[in-house]
C-alpha cells in the first residue's frame, strides 16, 4: 500500500469537472444536480484516499485525483462523467454484479486483492485491487448510485508473488545434489509462475559453445525456436542477450516479447548458459520485473556453480581421505620401522653404559642413549596415537598392585621435583590396590599425569594418591599449579587440548597427552576427571574398577624404559636444562564489555589443531563453541542457534557444503550466517562457497585478523539483515491489521461507532495502552475510548487527524505507542483516512435529514415582501425529533399593487419526500394565485396536482389579502383556523371557507370566505405544531393560543415571536410556521419635524412626511396632495419671514379622526404685503388642495394650519 | 437633494430641443434648472424648448416661477416655450390648479409638442 505516496489536492479532476459536457450525461448541468449528488462529489474530490463513485441510472463516473494517479492513468480524464460500465468495459464481468449488489442489497462489499485485468496503459494490464463498494443515497433515502474505496496492491502482490518464485527456487534448487536435480528443480519451479514467466527455456553451454536445452516451462508460442541444442553460431543468433521480439501470435495471452538473460556467475569469465524467459503481455517490463528475471537467472547461475562446484569437491574431498588414510599407514609403518632400530641402538647403549669407565666415553654413550630415548617417547606416542586412531588398540591386561606400581613411577620423578624445588607427596594404602590393567598403558597414565603437573606448578607440591573406593581403584594426582580457567577444563580431554596462556614451564608438547589418557582410562572402562582453581591447582581423579583377586607378592610390575624418558624430558624443562622455552604468544585480555550479551560463533572442523586455534582467536569476542564435523555442527545448532558458523569445507561426516544445504533447507536456520573455510586457494572456490550459498568464503591460510574482520562482518550483516525481515515481517503483519481494521470500520454505521471501532482498532494496531477517537462537527463533539485514557491525555500523545466533510476530529493514542516503529505512525495516518472516509459517509447518512431540513428551509421565502401599510413577518422551527423533517411551508406574495396572497400549508407524511412534495405544492399555489384564481379555485386544482403527482395529503389555507381596506377572501382545506387578532387584543378565529385537507378525497369542492382585518389588526396563520401537544386536545390549543395573543398586535415580527414562546415547548411533535400579517393602525404619535429655515430643508422635510404618512395610513394620492400643499407652507416660510430670523422652520403632523392635520410655523413675520405672484400663488395651490387652510401671525411667528380629509384610517 | 442640479435628457426633435429632466423641483434647484435649460436651448439654435416634465416627482410653486421666468429669459433669444406634462403626472396635477396662461403651451406629450412647435413659425 502507497497511500503515503498520493499526492495532495490537485486541481486536476476538479478542473476537469468544468471542461465536462455534464448535459450530454443523464445527470445534466451540475447546477440541477441534487444536494446529495453534490455533496458526495465533493466529498470525493476533497478526500485524498483514492475513489470512485457512480451516480444515476448509468453509474456516471466521479473519481478524485487520488484515483486518477493510481488506477485510472491514461483514462483520466477521459473517464469522467461517463458511464461506469463504459469506463470499466474490460472488467465489468467482475465488477458489475457486485456493483448491482451494492445497489440492490444496499450492503457494502469488500474484496481484497481481486485480480482485475485493466486497460488504462494501452494494453490490458494484470493489477490487483482491495475495495470496497458502499450504496450512496438521495434525498429521499433512495439508492442513487455507489461509492467505491479503492487501494492499488498490483506492486504488493506482484512483488510476494516473485519473491514466492524465488524463495520456492531456491528452496527447491538447496537439496539438488546434482546437475540433473538442479535442471528438474529450476523446470519444476519455474512452471509453477506462469503469470510472471509465461514460457521459458534454459540452455546450458557446451566446452564448445554450443548450448543444450536442459529446461523448458510453460506455454511456448508458436514459432518461438526451442531447439534442443544450438551450435554456438545459431545460439549467439537465436537468442542474443537483452530483449528479443518474438514472432507475432494470434493466441490471446502469448508474450510478444523475450529476455535473454546469461546464466553467470561474479569471477566467471564465461556464462554457464542462459535462461530465455518470455514477458508476460499483461505487466510492463519494468525495472521491478526485470530485477525479478535477473534473479532468477542468478539463483539458476549460482546453483549450476554450485553443484559443479560440489562435485569437484567432493572429488578433492575423496582424493584426501585417501591421501589420509595412505598417511595413517604411512605413519604406522615408518613407526613400526622406527622402533626396531632404536630398541637395537638403546640396548647396546645400555650395555656399553654398564661397562664404561672413562667418563668422557659414559658422556658420549648418555647424549646417544638420552637422544635415542627422546626419539623412542616419540615414536611411540605416534605409534599409540595412529593405533588409537585405527581402533586397533587393544590393552593387555595383567593383575597388578597399582598402589606399589604408581609410587614406583612417581617416585622416578622425584629428581626432577627436588631439582625443581617442590616437594612430591605418594600416599598408598598399607594393602595392595589391584586392577587388571595393561601395564605400559597406566604407565604411560600415570607418566602423562605427572609430567603434566610438573609442567604448571612452581611451588608447593605434587601429592599422588592412590585408595580403593567402593568397587574403583582411585589415582589423584593433585597439584598446587597455575590451575586450568572453568571454560579450559571442560575441553581439557580433547585431543591436541593444549592450555594455553597459562604459566607453564614449557609450551612444547603435542597436546595429546590427557586425550591420550581419557582414551587409555576408556579402554580399561574407567573414568578420569579434572578439578582445578585457576591459582590454587589442579586434581586429576582416574577411577578404574578393582580387580577381585589379589595380585601375587611376586607379581610387581617394574617401570619401563619409556619412564626414565619421561623424566629426562621432565628435567630438560627445567632452568638451565639447555633448552629456552619458546615465547608463548600473549592472548589479548577480553576487552569487550559484559553485559553485552555476546554473538556466538560455532565452529566446525575436524582438525582440532584449527579448531583450538580458531576457539583461542574467536573467544576473545564472541562465544565461541567448537565441533568436529558438519552433523555435530546440526546437533549444536538445534541445541542451541549460534549467530555464525564458521566451517570447513571437508570434514567427516557431513561435510561443509551438506551442512550449508541442510541448514538453508531449513526456515529456521536459512538465514544463519555461514563463512566456509577451504584449503582450496583459487578465486574459483570462493565463488563455489559462495554459490552454494555461504556467506562468506576464506581461504586457508589466513590471517587472524582478516578471519576476525570477516566474521565481524557477517554478524554485523546478519544483524541488519534480521532487523530489516523483522521490519517487513511487522511491516506485512501491520498491513494485514490495517486491511482487518478498514474492513471493521467499514462496517460501522453511525458516526458514533465508526470512532468507537477506530480507537479500538488504532489501539490495537500499535499496541498502545489507549486510544481516544473525537470528532467535532456542527459546534458539537462526539469522541469514542478504548483502553483507560488519562485525564492528561496531551501528555506525550501521539495524534492523527481526522477529517470527515467540514468535520475536524483526531485519533489520539498513548505516547509510547511505538512499538511497532516508525511504520505505527503512517499505519495509524492510513487508518486515519479509512475512519475519515467512512466518518464522511456516516455523516452524509446522519444529514440525511438535515438535508431535506435545508431543502425545506429553501423552499420558504426567502424574504417577505415590503408593505406600505402593514407588515409581514414569518418563523420556521424545525420538529424536535431530528431524524426527519416535517412538510410545514408558509407563503406571501404580492399580486399586483393592492393585493398580498397569504399561504401556509403543512403535507402529511416526514423526511426529503414530503420536503420535496410541499415544494412542488408551494409552486402551485403560486401559479394559480398569480393565474389569477380565488383561494377556492386555487385549493381545487392544487388538490388535483396532488392526487396527479402520485397522492399525498396536506392541510392548506390561501389568502388574497387587499392592502388597502384590509378585505381578505381565503379558502381552507382541513387547515387549522388562522387567528384575528385586533387593535385592542381581542381575537377571533376565521372558521369560515372550510373544506377537507386536499388529497383527502376525490372532486372535493372548495368555498372562498370573506373577512376584514381592520387597520390596527394582525392575521395570524399557524401549523398545527404551534397548537397540538401530546396528550391534549386542539381545543385546549387553540385556547392557549388565542390567550398568548391578549395584547395589541405591535409589531408582526413581535407578535410571532411571542406567540411561539408562550406556547409550551414540550413535547411539541412537529415542526411550526406562523406566518403573521399585521395591517397599520393610526399613528397614535403625531409627527414633530424642525429643520433649519433654508431651501434645502424642504427635500428633507418631504421625506419625513412621506414616512409619516406611510406609516398613518394615508393613501398614495392624498399624500401627495397634502405633501404639496405642505410644501408650499413650508416654502413661505423660508423665504418670507423678515425678522426676527431665528434660522428655523417646525412642521408638526397628526392624525385628527379621519383628518390629517399639518402645522408649519415660522419664528418670523411674514413681509405685510406680497411683492409679487408668487406666495398668493402658493397660498392659493395650499387651499385648492386641503380642505382647510388657517394662517395665523403672532408676535411668536406665523402657523399655517393645513387640514385635510382623507378619510378612514385603516 | 433637490439643492444638488437634476439630471436632464436632452434631444434634438425636428429643429427642437426637448430637454427632460428627472427628479423633484422646488425653490432650492429652480434657479439652477432655470439656466441650464436656457443654456441647452441657446446653445442648440432651435426655435423652441421642449420641458418634459414626465420624470417629475415632485413639482411646487417655486417649478412654476422657474416656467415664467424661463419664458422671459427665452424670449429675449426668440426661443419658444413648450410643457409636456402628461396625466397623472405631479405636474399635471399642479398645473391642473395654477394656469400657465399665456407663457407655455401643455401637451400631454412629447410626440405633439413637437408636432405643434414645428408648425410654429420660428423668428
Amino acid at each position: 500500500v502507497s497511500s503515503s505516496a498520493v499526492p495532495g489536492p490537485s486541481p486536476s479532476v476538479a478542473a476537469e469537472m468544468d471542461r465536462v459536457d455534464w448535459r450530454a450525461t443523464p445527470l445534466g448541468p451540475p447546477e440541477t444536480w441534487p444536494d446529495s449528488l453534490r455533496s458526495t462529489v465533493q466529498m470525493l474530490l476533497a478526500s485524498r484516499f483514492s475513489m470512485w463513485m457512480g451516480w444515476g441510472e448509468e453509474l456516471t463516473f466521479f473519481y478524485n485525483d487520488a484515483y486518477a494517479h493510481d488506477t485510472l492513468a491514461a483514462k483520466h480524464p477521459w473517464a469522467l462523467g461517463r458511464a461506469a460500465h463504459e469506463v470499466w468495459a474490460e472488467i465489468w464481468d467482475d465488477i458489475g454484479p457486485r456493483i448491482e449488489q451494492v445497489l440492490s442489497t444496499r450492503t457494502a462489499t469488500w474484496d481484497e486483492a481481486l485480480l482485475l485485468y485493466l486497460e488504462r496503459a494501452g494494453y490490458r494490464e494484470e493489477t490487483y485491487h482491495t475495495f470496497s463498494y458502499s450504496p450512496l443515497t438521495d434525498e429521499s433515502g433512495a439508492t442513487a448510485g455507489m461509492l467505491c474505496v479503492v487501494v492499488e496492491e498490483t506492486e504488493r502482490v506482484l512483488g510476494e508473488r516473485r519473491l514466492r518464485t524465488l524463495r520456492d527456487l531456491a528452496t527447491g534448487l538447496a537439496g539438488a545434489e546434482s546437475e540433473a536435480a538442479v535442471y528438474a528443480a529450476v523446470e519444476r519451479r519455474l512452471a509453477e509462475s506462469p503469470l510472471d514467466l509465461p514460457f521459458t527455456l534454459t540452455y546450458v553451454f557446451d566446452a564448445d559453445g554450443g548450448a543444450h536445452l536442459r529446461c523448458r516451462t510453460g506455454t511456448i508460442p508458436a514459432g518461438v525456436p526451442a531447439t534442443e541444442h544450438l551450435e554456438a553460431a545459431a545460439m549467439a543468433k537465436a537468442w542474443p542477450a537483452g530483449r528479443v521480439d518474438l514472432p507475432a501470435s494470434d493466441e490471446p495471452g502469448a508474450p510478444d516479447t523475450a529476455v535473454v538473460l546469461e546464466l553467470s556467475e561474479a569471477g566467471r569469465a564465461r556464462p554457464a548458459g542462459v535462461l530465455v524467459a518470455g514477458v508476460t503481455p499483461f505487466r510492463e517490463l519494468d525495472t521491478p520485473y526485470l530485477g525479478f528475471l535477473d534473479l532468477v537467472a542468478g539463483q539458476i547461475a549460482s546453483s549450476i556453480a554450485d553443484v559443479r562446484a560440489r562435485e569437484s569437491e567432493r572429488r578433492r574431498a575423496e582424493a584426501l581421505a585417501e591421501l589420509d588414510r595412505a598417511k595413517t599407514a604411512f605413519f604406522q609403518n615408518v613407526s613400526h620401522e622406527f622402533r626396531t632400530p632404536l630398541s637395537l641402538i638403546i640396548g647396546p647403549a645400555e650395555d656399553a653404559m654398564a661397562q664404561a669407565d672413562d667418563p668422557q666415553q659414559r658422556e658420549r654413550i648418555d647424549v646417544v642413549l638420552r637422544n635415542a630415548r627422546r626419539l623412542q617417547k616419540l615414536v611411540n606416542n605416534l605409534l599409540d596415537f595412529s593405533r588409537l586412531e585405527s581402533g586397533r588398540a587393544e590393552p593387555e591386561r595383567e593383575l597388578t598392585d597399582l598402589a606399589a606400581f604408581t609410587a614406583d613411577l612417581a617416585s622416578m620423578f622425584r629428581s626432577a621435583t627436588e631439582r625443581a624445588g617442590i616437594e612430591l607427596v605418594v600416599e598408598r594404602p598399607d594393602s595392595s590396590v589391584a586392577a587388571a590393567v595393561d601395564r605400559e598403558m597406566w604407565e604411560r597414565i600415570v607418566l602423562n599425569l605427572l609430567s603434566n603437573a610438573f609442567k604448571f606448578t612452581f611451588e608447593g607440591e605434587i601429592r599422588v594418591t592412590v585408595v580403593r573406593e567402593g568397587d574403583d581403584a582411585v589415582l589423584t594426582v593433585a597439584d598446587t599449579g597455575t590451575g586450568i580457567e572453568p571454560a579450559e577444563l571442560e575441553r581439557l580431554f580433547e585431543r591436541f587440548r593444549r592450555v594455553r596462556g597459562a604459566r607453564s614451564r614449557t609450551h612444547e608438547g603435542s597436546g595429546i597427552g590427557l586425550a591420550l589418557v581419557q582414551e587409555l582410562v576408556e579402554l580399561h572402562e574407567g573414568t578420569v576427571s579434572m578439578t582445578s582453581a585457576v591459582g590454587v591447582g589442579s586434581t586429576c581423579t582416574v577411577r578404574l574398577p578393582l580387580a577381585a583377586e589379589v595380585p601375587e607378592p611376586g607379581t610387581h610390575a617394574a617401570p619401563t624404559t619409556v619412564a626414565a624418558a619421561y623424566v629426562e624430558e621432565a628435567l630438560r624443562w627445567l632452568p638451565g636444562a639447555g633448552e629456552v622455552a619458546a615465547q608463548e604468544d600473549v592472548v589479548t585480555p577480553r576487552a569487550v564489555a559484559t553485559d553485552v550479551p555476546r554473538a556466538r560463533v560455532l565452529i566446525a572442523d575436524d582438525n582440532a589443531d584449527l579448531r583450538e586455534y580458531l576457539t583461542r582467536l574467536l573467544s576473545r569476542i564472541w562465544e565461541v563453541e567448537a565441533v568436529g564435523d558438519g552433523r555435530a555442527a546440526l546437533a549444536a545448532v538445534a541445541a542451541r542457534p549460534p549467530d555464525l558458523i564458521l566451517s570447513d569445507a571437508m570434514m567427516p561426516e557431513l561435510d561443509g557444503f551438506g551442512l550449508l544445504a541442510a541448514l538453508r533447507a531449513d526456515p529456521a536456520t536459512a538465514q544463519l550466517p555461514v563463512i566456509m573455510l577451504s584449503a582450496r586457494a583459487g578465486e574459483a572456490s570462493a565463488v563455489e562457497g559462495l554459490g552454494a550459498g555461504a556467506d562468506d568464503y576464506l581461504i586457508k591460510p589466513f590471517s587472524s585478523r582478516e578471519l576476525i574482520a570477516r566474521v565481524r562482518a557477517n554478524l554485523d550483516l546478519a544483524e541488519l539483515r534480521r532487523a530489516a525481515a523483522l521490519a517487513t515481517e511487522r511491516h506485512s503483519q501491520l498491513l494485514r491489521d490495517l486491511a482487518d481494521a478498514a474492513i471493521a470500520i467499514n462496517r460501522a454505521r453511525t458516526a458514533g461507532e465508526v470512532l468507537e471501532v477506530t480507537a479500538r482498532r488504532a489501539r490495537d494496531l500499535v499496541g498502545a495502552a489507549w486510544a481516544l477517537a473525537r470528532l467535532s462537527s456542527g459546534g458539537g463533539e462526539r469522541s469514542a475510548e478504548a483502553g483507560d485514557v488519562p485525564a492528561d491525555e496531551g501528555q506525550g500523545a501521539l495524534r492523527v487527524p481526522l477529517s470527515a466533510l467540514e468535520a475536524r476530529g483526531e485519533l489520539v493514542l498513548a505516547g509510547e505507542a511505538e512499538t511497532r516503529g516508525v511504520e505505527a505512525e503512517a499505519m495509524l495516518t492510513q487508518l486515519a483516512q479509512v475512519a475519515s472516509t467512512r466518518l464522511e459517509n456516516a455523516l452524509l447518512y446522519e444529514r440525511e435529514h438535515r438535508v431535506a431540513e435545508t431543502l425545506q428551509r429553501s423552499l420558504l421565502p426567502p424574504s417577505l415582501p415590503e408593505l406600505a401599510t402593514g407588515e409581514l413577518a414569518a418563523l420556521y422551527l424545525p420538529g424536535s425529533d431530528e431524524a426527519s423533517v416535517g412538510g410545514d411551508w408558509y407563503d406571501a406574495f404580492a399580486i399586483g399593487e393592492h393585493t398580498i396572497a397569504l399561504v401556509i400549508g403543512d403535507v402529511v407524511g416526514r423526511g426529503v419526500h414530503a420536503a420535496s412534495t410541499m415544494g412542488q405544492l408551494r409552486n402551485a399555489v403560486r401559479a394559480y394565485v398569480h393565474e389569477g384564481y380565488t383561494p377556492a379555485q386555487t385549493l381545487a386544482r392544487v388538490d388535483r396536482l396532488l392526487h396527479a403527482i402520485g397522492g399525498g395529503f396536506a392541510t392548506l389555507f390561501c389568502a388574497l389579502a387587499d392592502l388597502r381596506d384590509g378585505s381578505v377572501r381565503y379558502a381552507s382545506a382541513g387547515h387549522p383556523p388562522p387567528l384575528v387578532v385586533a387593535a385592542d387584543g381581542s381575537t377571533g378565529w376565521l372558521a369560515g371557507g372550510l373544506a377537507p385537507p386536499i388529497g383527502a378525497a376525490r372532486n372535493l369542492t372548495f368555498h372562498d370566505a370573506e373577512t376584514e382585518v381592520p387597520g390596527g389588526a394582525a392575521l395570524v396563520l399557524y401549523t398545527d405544531g404551534l397548537v397540538e401537544r401530546r396528550g391534549e386536545s386542539i381545543d385546549a390549543g387553540l385556547e392557549r393560543l388565542a390567550a398568548a395573543a391578549t395584547s395589541s398586535p405591535g409589531h408582526a415580527p413581535t407578535l410571532a415571536a411571542r406567540l411561539v414562546r408562550e406556547m409550551p415547548e414540550a413535547d411539541r411533535p412537529d415542526d411550526v410556521a406562523v406566518l403573521v400579517f399585521a395591517r397599520h393602525g393610526v399613528a397614535t404619535e403625531p409627527a414633530v419635524v424642525r429643520l433649519p429655515a433654508e431651501p434645502g430643508s424642504l427635500a428633507a422635510l418631504r421625506d419625513r412626511l412621506r414616512r409619516w404618512m406611510g406609516d398613518s395610513g394615508v393613501a398614495p394620492g392624498p399624500a401627495q396632495d397634502l405633501l404639496l400643499a405642505v410644501g408650499e407652507a413650508a416654502a413661505n416660510a423660508v423665504e418670507h419671514p423678515l425678522e426676527p430670523a431665528p434660522a428655523a422652520i417646525v412642521v408638526t403632523a397628526e392624525r385628527d379622526g379621519r383628518d390629517v392635520v399639518v402645522v408649519v410655523r415660522d419664528h418670523g413675520r411674514w413681509q405685510a404685503a406680497p411683492s409679487d405672484q408668487h406666495r398668493g400663488r402658493g397660498l392659493g395651490i395650499m387651499r385648492a388642495l386641503a380642505s382647510d387652510v388657517d394662517v395665523r401671525r403672532t408676535d411668536a411667528g406665523t402657523f399655517v394650519t393645513i387640514r385635510s380629509q382623507l378619510g378612514d384610517p385603516r | 437633494m433637490s439643492g444638488y442640479p437634476l439630471p436632464i435628457d436632452v434631444e434634438i426633435r425636428d429643429g427642437a430641443v426637448v430637454a427632460r429632466p428627472a427628479g423633484e423641483i422646488d425653490m432650492a434647484n429652480a434657479g439652477v434648472l432655470r439656466e441650464r435649460l436656457h443654456a441647452e436651448a441657446v446653445a442648440a439654435g432651435a426655435g423652441t424648448l421642449v420641458v418634459d416634465l414626465t420624470e417629475i416627482t415632485y413639482i411646487d410653486s417655486a417649478g412654476i416661477e422657474m416656467l415664467f421666468r424661463l419664458h422671459g429669459s427665452l424670449d429675449g433669444e426668440g426661443v419658444g416655450l413648450v410643457v409636456v406634462a402628461p396625466p397623472g403626472s405631479r405636474a399635471a396635477r399642479l398645473l391642473s390648479l395654477v394656469a400657465l396662461g399665456d407663457v407655455a403651451e401643455v401637451y400631454a406629450s412629447v410626440d405633439a409638442a413637437v408636432r405643434s412647435s414645428a408648425r410654429r413659425p420660428t423668428g
